[in-house]
């Protein structure tokens, strides 16, 4: 198994898990519901991959509240961090044919 | 946005550039944060250590900073995305700010006459341009790391 395309990590290689990983990879933390509106995803659906993101150590969501208003803060762990940037990497060697 | 679904590296790495710069846009947020309350901190200096009696003597004057830093506070708070070079130097260049503040205040209650001449109108522009400093410097920090993403 020497193509690239093996090295893809099943876990992130899903679109709306994709999704998650990369505007968390930009960013320190970023709200649910900003997530939510700008994957365009419902709040169940974002809930399920952020459960499977987090049983594979990849986020961590922190609760608080701004105001009175419950808040959920979404953050990559640095194993996550890790994994995404060896994602990338494979999609470049696949991508440049090397 | 599908939920399932096969997918290529190139539409993968199209996905990641799209995440990318929307959370740089809205990071713009942080830019925008430091260089109002540059400019709040800047106006209250000049008008503090130049401006005519009446607009010195006037208390009101603490006020236009301390609205401008509870403003600035709530703006930050309510971001729902905290860029990471924000999160790392907003710290650091609030703890700067507070020290140049203290350090512009005591000028004024100990250095500076109560009767100034000429001659004290440029070590008033330095004191409020080196007061706000760590502010612009953040806001430059910030908009630069934008654009080198």
């Amino acid at each position: 198994m020497s193509h690239p395309r093996h090295a893809l990590d099943e876990i992130i290689h899903a679109p709306v898990r994709l999704s998650i990983m990369a505007m968390l990879a930009a960013a320190e933390t970023i709200e649910f519901s900003y997530l939510r509106d700008t994957i365009e995803v419902s709040d169940s659906l974002l809930s399920k991959h952020i459960t499977t993101l987090e049983k594979a150590g990849y986020v961590q969501a922190k609760k608080g509240f701004v105001g009175k208003r419950p808040r959920t803060w979404l953050a990559l762990t640095d194993e996550g961090r890790e994994a995404f940037q060896r994602y990338t990497a494979t999609l470049r060697q696949i991508t440049e044919g090397t | 946005m599908a939920e399932q679904g096969d997918f290529s590296a190139e539409a993968a790495l199209h996905e990641v550039e799209r995440a990318r710069s929307t959370v740089r846009r809205s990071g713009r947020r942080g830019a925008i944060f430091f260089l109002t309350l540059w400019l709040i901190s800047t106006v209250y200096w000049l008008a503090a250590l130049l401006g005519p009696e009446a607009v010195r003597e006037y208390n009101g004057l603490w006020g236009l900073l301390i609205v401008g830093l509870v403003l600035g506070a709530r703006l930050a708070f309510r971001a729902r995305v905290h860029s990471r070079l924000m999160s790392r130097i907003i710290y650091p260049v609030t703890g700067a700010y507070v020290g140049t503040t203290v350090l512009a205040s005591l000028y004024n209650m100990f250095l500076r006459p109560l009767e100034p001449g000429p001659e004290w109108v440029v070590p008033d522009v330095l004191v409020a341009l080196v007061a706000a400093a760590p502010l612009l410097y953040g806001a430059v920090r910030v908009h630069r790391s934008e654009g080198d993403q």
